[in-house]
């Protein structure tokens, strides 16, 4: 048996338009698997297997699978929110070509840093540690990673604010915001995904503009005598950036939950003023967030820390619950054609609740003194990215790449994906939260025998990692050769 | 690919791999001091051994449940030792809680005898203190408790002395918490270890004046935290983007007014 896909007006989407959205999503699919080995490697490693590998180089792998993820799931939300964009706005294509090209060189970039120089920092390169490796890593290796994230961070600005100026010439700032809704006018009529992607936008270039500031900081240490940075300031810098990217490349795959979802259940998702409120309460919590990373430093104020908490509680209320129960009543009573594209923006809101409620029950001062630095912290975020915003965004490229392929849906390689992805996601998932639960420390190359239960869950991790990986690999079977097909065609 | 490339390739990498694994072994780099990041939690093992006053017991039994002080020394030494213990017993004496902690030295010299140690104990003035206590053990069983520590020690023969560290280790429930490596033990330094070894939390906070820009200011004395200029930075992403933002959608209404989108 067949899903036949649904043909679409595929008008808005101009052949260039189509091969440039194809070639960023080709290249993720290829750095996909290639960086969930990497993720592999180091269970593999925790498990107590390859003892002979010294544990620098698990520290490289580590700095070269998180940098990579995040920065890899945050290109691809980007390419996918720029296509779906077009049915409203015209971005600027050869922006997004200039961010390829920066991403790219930024990518070979990091490869160098961190497989031949050895660097690792961890995915947020926290100061002053790139500048202390103890002999680990050679200096050209941390000028590498500056210069990597110097590049990317100047091509994602530029296509950031072209996606932004795109906006801008179609519609005023309130109204992209949504606030006609708050007026109660409704007037203009503008899709949630221009009110998310404005929200986003912002937040991505205040981020950007953070890193700016932390690379300047750190470039005046380095070029300069006599001027030492205040660790605290970069930290609080350094997550600024780094939380917000990760935030908004949740929110990209919400506005693709918004955009395409519709198309599958056959009833409109058209915004209103609890979509208005609640995006533009996130694009001020968003703010403020990501200080749950600083609880441990003591420095900090104790009201900062108070605001980190309330920000972080409040922050899953408009973005993640308005977004849940609104799927959940799309759905309800609807006739649900229940294909690839939508069981997988379906399971990726289900998977960010999951991986949300966990975020927030470490988000609390009182249990985050206790899982800070346990695998529980690795357990939320891949909760939230492994099974919330990848899906999301791996269905929204299968809605697209069936669209213009017109390659009909295969129920058997469905159902299989659906299955391997499931089992083999949450499986590995709860061996990190089991392992968080038990105090067993994140970042740990191999365990010493108080840890010992981290080798346990570290070896069954593996057989349900193996699962999902052969998941993926369908997927990039199936979605690979339709994007070939599409770009033919 | 050939099969004499993919050959090199091979080797290149299997050598790489040995290179890797040859640099994990080897001995402790001599030239920098003890790494306390590699030693910390480590369980000490129960070593027996003899005190100055030539009774035979074990470290646990010298601990008694208490927080331990360790110190490593040698009797002969012409160098750090004897200024090292000096510092230690006057910061000890300054130090407000003194009670409850157990102060160990021991010699890892194998020619040191009980009554060496007793020597050592009355050049302190501390021989009749029963906080303190000096002792010997076998030397296997001395490069066992070095080695879970992270202090070394090599025979030097030119100078006929041994080249080692001067360091205090504090001990909590078998298990090593924090090590202060110095050649003069300060009272302040004395007291974070002890501290620590109790099981307190010793905060760390950088000294005033060496960063030109830092969010906050902390007032070690006071416990007070203010507001300081770096903070400012923290408002520059909020503000830039405000800005632009506001000026984007400004041009992009100018635009629309006319017509030129």
């Amino acid at each position: 048996m067949t899903l036949v896909a649904e043909p679409v007006a595929v008008d808005t989407y101009t052949p260039r338009l189509v091969r440039l959205t194809f070639t960023w999503v080709l290249t993720a699919l290829v750095l996909f698997p290639v960086l969930a080995v990497l993720g592999f490697l180091m269970r593999v490693l925790q498990a107590g297997f390859l003892a002979s590998v010294p544990p620098e180089w698990f520290y490289a792998v580590m700095t070269l699978h998180g940098l990579g993820m995040v920065g890899l799931w945050f290109v691809a939300g980007m390419a996918g929110i720029s296509v779906l964009l077009a049915r409203y706005v015209r971005p600027t294509l050869a922006v997004s070509w200039i961010a390829y090209g920066a991403t790219l060189a930024g990518v070979l970039l990091l490869l160098a840093a961190t497989l031949i120089g050895r660097l690792g920092v961890g995915w947020y390169f926290l100061y002053p540690l790139p500048f202390h490796s103890g002999g680990t890593w050679p200096g050209w290796a941390t000028a590498s990673l500056f210069a990597a994230l110097a590049i990317m961070g100047v091509g994602w600005t530029l296509w950031a604010g072209d996606l932004l100026w795109a906006i801008a010439r179609r519609y005023g700032l309130s109204e992209a915001l949504g606030w006609q809704y708050l007026r109660g006018t409704g007037t203009p009529e503008v899709p949630p995904i221009i009110i998310i992607a404005t929200v986003s936008f912002i937040g991505v270039l205040a981020g950007l503009v953070a890193a700016v500031v932390v690379l300047a900081l750190v470039a005046f240490e380095q070029f300069t005598t006599g001027f030492t940075n205040d660790a605290l300031l970069i930290k609080n810098l350094t997550f600024y950036f780094g939380h917000m990217l990760v935030n908004i490349t949740m929110y990209f795959g919400v506005a693709m939950v918004y955009e395409i979802m519709p198309a599958y259940t056959a009833k409109p998702w058209k915004s209103n003023a609890l979509v208005a409120a609640s995006w533009n309460l996130v694009l001020f919590l968003v703010m403020f967030a990501y200080l749950h990373h600083l609880y441990m430093d003591f420095a900090q104020p104790e009201w900062l820390q108070v605001t980190g908490q309330l920000a972080s509680y409040l922050i899953s209320v408009p973005a993640a619950v308005v977004t849940i129960f609104s799927t959940l009543v799309l759905v309800y009573g609807s006739e649900t054609k229940w294909k690839l594209p939508s069981l997988m923006l379906y399971l990726g809101v289900m998977g960010w609740a999951i991986g949300g409620v966990a975020a927030v029950i470490d988000s609390t001062v009182a249990v985050n003194s206790r899982f800070h630095n346990t695998l529980w912290v690795p357990a939320h975020f891949h909760t939230y990215y492994v099974m919330g915003v990848v899906l999301m965004i791996l269905g929204a490229v299968f809605h697209l790449a069936t669209e213009l392929s017109r390659v009909s849906e295969s129920l058997a390689s469905t159902r299989a994906i659906v299955t391997t992805v499931g089992i083999g996601g949450y499986g590995f998932l709860l061996m990190f939260y089991l392992a968080g639960v038990a105090g067993v420390p994140r970042r740990y190359a191999n365990y010493p025998v108080e840890a010992a239960q981290g080798i346990f869950y570290a070896k069954l991790s593996l057989i349900f990692i193996a699962v999902l990986l052969a998941g993926a690999l369908i997927y990039i079977w199936e979605t690979g050769r339709r994007c070939v097909r599409a770009l033919a065609v | 690919m050939c099969t004499r490339a993919r050959r090199l390739i091979v080797s290149a990498a299997g050598l790489l791999l040995a290179t890797q694994v040859a640099s994990a072994g080897g001995r402790q780099d001599r030239s920098i001091p003890p790494d306390q990041e590699r030693y910390v939690s480590a369980q000490l093992p129960n070593i027996a051994l003899t005190t100055s006053t030539g009774t035979a017991t074990d470290l646990q039994r010298v601990a008694n449940s208490r927080p331990l002080l360790l110190a490593f020394v040698f009797t002969r030494c012409t160098g750090v030792c004897s200024p090292f213990l000096m510092s230690w017993r006057t910061a000890d004496q300054q130090m407000s809680r003194r009670a409850g902690v157990a102060r160990l030295v021991l010699s890892f010299d194998p020619r040191d005898k009980p009554a060496d140690m007793a020597e050592v104990a009355r050049h302190l003035g501390v021989e009749s203190d029963p906080a303190w206590t000096f002792g010997v053990a076998a030397p296997e069983d001395i490069r066992r408790l070095t080695q879970t520590v992270g202090f070394w020690y090599d025979w030097d023969e030119s100078r006929q002395q041994f080249d080692h560290p001067a360091m205090l280790a504090a001990v909590r429930d078998g298990r090593l918490v924090r090590l202060l490596i110095t050649g003069t033990v300060t009272s302040g330094r004395l007291d974070e270890l002890v501290r620590e070894a109790i099981g307190e939390f010793i905060p760390s906070y950088p000294l005033p004046g060496r960063a030109r820009f830092r969010c906050f200011q902390y007032d070690a004395r006071s416990g007070r935290i203010t507001l300081d200029w770096g903070f400012g930075l923290l408002l520059i992403p909020v503000f830039t983007v405000s800005l632009s933002t506001a000026i984007m959608f400004a041009a992009g209404a100018r635009l629309r007014r006319t017509g030129q989108t």
